[in-house]
């Protein structure tokens, strides 16, 4: 008796701790970029045609390992062996899939990263379909580098169906392991690029993010790039623009365009989320309209009962509800349970609740959600159009997502550096390859691809800075403006 | 003052249904002086159980299609949840008994770690039968209520689900206590708590006893479940253990083994999120609960109305 009291006060301790920790996360983030467990994500079903169900690639090698268990849960291990369509994935297990050919001396591989089990996979399977396509293609062009094919070496971070720092960290040490592996796309979410890019770094392997937005993981004046690059070298690159212009951009919309005066604000506790809200507050404020409590409020992880917390907005009468956040922390769930108690406001996002399960999430109720997304969308533009197309073709079970267009060209710049360095591949050296690589990556100044003109500035992050704006119409994410920042 | 009027009252929304998963804590915690950690779970399931029966009998779940979901009027949609209701409960019942056979009776003399760390991966095995069932991500409970509120005042309402939710919570509750003090099994239930050995030498079947009583705990976790689901709109195999530490905290709160604790301490559970997110911060509201149960378990372990069950030395 007196040794269970003991422990239920020790585990007791323990989680007020943790909580303790996560809550004043959220209460000090308000000026400062702060560490703190994070996010930063998305991926929109825009208003793309259904695949097209047609030519899948016969020639292709495929194989499919599916290998279950997560840290939280221990599930029963099992591994399938055959062969089988990438787009079929398991949903509750950790899918690693490998796409590729065999060239005459072997293979070079692309790691991929993503979120693709659970609430995240309608944000992370179209982003890899993206990836796929890009390295299917480029194989059917012929050897990159003479004597070698291209390999997508695709992990799923997801543990227990939502984004995991953990899960990343040791997908990248695989990466890492794996003396083939030059490159990776990936990840989707801030958090998880906090935890695997020191790793990257200090194994001077490049990754290029097609969908991670905050701003302070690249930014050397928010103090932390120590920590994220400590070789000094740049090794982490986004196609993506950053949540100092996403926030910001969205309060220019919200008070302009729509005209709101109030809003209340709240937040997942994350790094993205809590970044990107703070970034919103402040430009909202700026511009003269009021925040409600002068803060971004903190929602706790885990939250599914969201009436006292509703009761609280309405009584602050705000004009419209602003969330950091992604849609895997509750926010479609918040929007549903928005009827009962506030069945006409406005809730705006960022791009963690642009995608498909905010959409399931909140049902009807959806409808009348606005939301912005750190890409462009590749519907509007005339360079997109062939992929888009050959996306359609292929014959995915999943749609074009907002982040499709974004890892395409991430996979095209890794796949571009490689065959740039093919004058110097080495058979043995894995360190050199990985330099030439992301030297050449780095070097990346005007790649005509299908989101635009492409570069990396001096930190890794884009000049091609383009946000876009989304409404919920008639259950689904239907995009209604666009803005471009700076660089081409 | 409205402001208040409304938390609380949604605060006790809220803590009707940790009310309902802590009697199945506390009452199996009375009898056997064991933490059921695998109960969340059990609620979990039963939640996914009741929303297979509502599918069963012809309730739309799809997510997309969620208005509208029973035709004919309030008294079909009234039979399919009482009917929904029970058949969760028994089935879910069932899983309560079947865990109890095979983690918890073969420990019976077991020192009394075996059966917690049991507990435990009890818990773990019904967390991945329920994401091996339902997938990862969260499932869209169907909308079954008229949506809308009842007015009260202008600032304080109250919605249809919400009075369900209270309404079956007490009735239960209602029931559970009549069932305990009033009937014979009670009595053995009671007996049983009160000292094992001496029960078996009256002729109790205290095996059947014990048996009795995570069937009643799981009934109930099985209504909760439902209730849940109808008032939510969500369900995800991850929040059976959330939910499960809060009604653990109820539970703790009232005084564990103590069926009156359990329902006081689950209201007051639900008061006190509801306050603290309005009148400190929503980003404060775990600790705030979770310090309760540092506190009671410091100051007061055994409770706010204290152990009905005499500690075995």
């Amino acid at each position: 008796m007196k040794v269970i009291k003991r422990l239920g006060t020790l585990t007791a301790a323990l989680l007020l701790t943790s909580m303790i920790l996560s809550a004043c996360g959220g209460t000090t983030a308000t000026n400062t970029p702060v560490p703190a467990p994070t996010t930063a994500a998305v991926a929109s079903p825009t208003a793309a045609a259904a695949p097209a169900a047609t030519a899948t690639t016969a020639a292709m090698v495929m194989t499919t390992t599916i290998s279950t268990g997560s840290a939280a849960t221990p599930t029963a291990g099992m591994a399938v062996t055959g062969t089988s369509t990438i787009s079929a994935t398991a949903i509750p297990s950790a899918p690693t899939v490998v796409v590729g050919e065999k060239g005459s001396k072997g293979v070079i591989k692309i790691a991929v990263d993503l979120p693709t089990s659970g609430a995240d996979a309608s944000d992370g399977i179209p982003t890899r379909n993206g990836v796929q396509l890009a390295i299917e293609q480029a194989n059917a062009a012929g050897e990159v580098v003479p004597g070698y094919k291209l390999e997508m070496y695709a992990l799923d971070d997801a543990v227990n169906g939502v984004h995991d720092p953990q899960q990343g960290a040791s997908n990248a040490d695989q990466f890492i392991a794996d003396d083939t592996v030059v490159g990776m796309v990936g990840p989707f979410n801030s958090s998880v690029a906090k935890a695997e890019m020191p790793k990257l770094n200090q194994a001077n392997l490049a990754n290029i993010s097609p969908a991670n937005t905050n701003e302070t993981l690249t930014k050397p004046e928010y103090g932390q790039t120590k920590t994220y690059r400590p070789t000094g070298n740049i090794t982490y690159f986004r196609v993506c623009t950053t949540d100092d212009i996403q926030g910001p951009e969205g309060a220019d919309y919200a008070f302009d365009k729509l005209k709101f005066k109030t809003v209340y604000v709240l937040d997942d506790q994350e790094t993205y989320g809590q970044g990107i809200s703070n970034n919103f507050a402040k430009e909202f404020a700026k511009k003269g309209g009021t925040v409600v409590d002068g803060n971004s409020h903190g929602v706790p992880k885990g939250t599914t009962d969201f009436k006292s917390i509703l009761d609280t907005i309405a009584a602050a009468k705000p004009d419209f509800v602003y969330y950091g956040g992604t849609t895997s922390n509750g926010i479609g769930l918040f929007r549903k349970q928005m009827k009962d108690k506030l069945p006409s406001m406005v809730l705006f996002g960022g791009d963690g609740i642009v995608e498909k399960q905010f959409l399931d999430d909140g049902g009807d109720n959806a409808n009348g959600a606005y939301g912005t997304v750190a890409a462009v969308d590749a519907t509007k533009l005339p360079e997109a159009k062939a992929f888009i197309d050959a996306y359609n073709a292929h014959g995915f079970k999943e749609a074009l997502g907002a982040y499709s267009a974004n890892s395409y060209e991430a996979a095209n710049i890794i796949i571009a550096s490689i065959k740039a360095s093919a004058s110097k591949w080495s058979d043995s050296d894995a360190a050199a390859n990985r330099e030439a690589v992301r030297a050449a990556i780095a070097a990346t100044k005007d790649y005509h691809g299908v989101i635009g003109v492409t570069g990396f500035d001096t930190n890794g992050d884009t000049t091609n800075k383009i946000i876009s704006i989304y409404e919920v119409v008639s259950n689904a994410w239907t995009v209604v403006d666009q803005a471009r920042f700076g660089g081409q | 003052m409205e402001l208040f009027v409304q938390q609380l009252l949604d605060g006790i929304v809220k803590g009707s249904i940790y009310a309902l998963i802590a009697l199945g804590y506390t009452m199996v915690y009375g009898i056997v002086e064991l933490i059921n950690f695998a109960h969340g779970d059990i609620f979990m399931l039963g939640s996914f159980i009741a929303l297979a029966v509502l599918g069963w009998f012809g309730v739309a779940i799809n997510p997309q299609n969620q208005a509208g979901l029973v035709q004919g009027g309030f008294f079909p949609t009234l039979i399919i949840i009482v009917l929904t209701l029970l058949i969760a409960m028994l089935l879910t019942g069932i899983i309560g008994v079947l865990v109890e056979r095979i983690a918890y009776r073969p420990l019976r003399n077991a020192p009394r770690l075996a059966p917690l760390i049991s507990a435990i991966g009890m818990s773990f095995i019904l967390q991945n039968i329920g994401q091996i069932w339902h997938g990862p991500a969260a499932v869209s409970y169907p909308e079954v209520f008229p949506t809308g509120t009842i007015h009260v005042t202008s600032g304080i309402s109250v919605a249809w689900k919400d009075i369900f939710v209270v309404v079956v919570c007490v009735m239960l509750m209602v029931i559970l206590q009549t069932f305990v003090q009033r009937t014979k099994l009670g009595k053995a239930m009671r007996a049983t708590a009160q000292d094992y050995d001496t029960s078996k030498l009256m002729g109790i079947n205290v095996n059947m006893t014990i048996t009795l009583t995570f069937f009643i705990g799981a009934l109930l976790a099985g209504a909760a479940g439902l209730i849940y689901g109808l008032s939510i709109h969500s369900m995800q195999f991850t929040i059976g253990a959330q939910a499960g530490l809060k009604a653990f905290t109820a539970a703790v709160l009232g005084g564990i083994g103590n069926i009156p604790g359990a329902m006081l301490g689950g209201f007051l559970i639900g008061i006190v999120e509801a306050m603290s997110d309005q009148y400190i911060s929503s980003a404060w509201t775990p600790v705030v609960v979770f310090g309760i149960l540092i506190l009671i378990l410091t100051l007061r372990p055994s409770g706010l109305l204290g152990q009905q069950v005499p500690e075995r030395a």
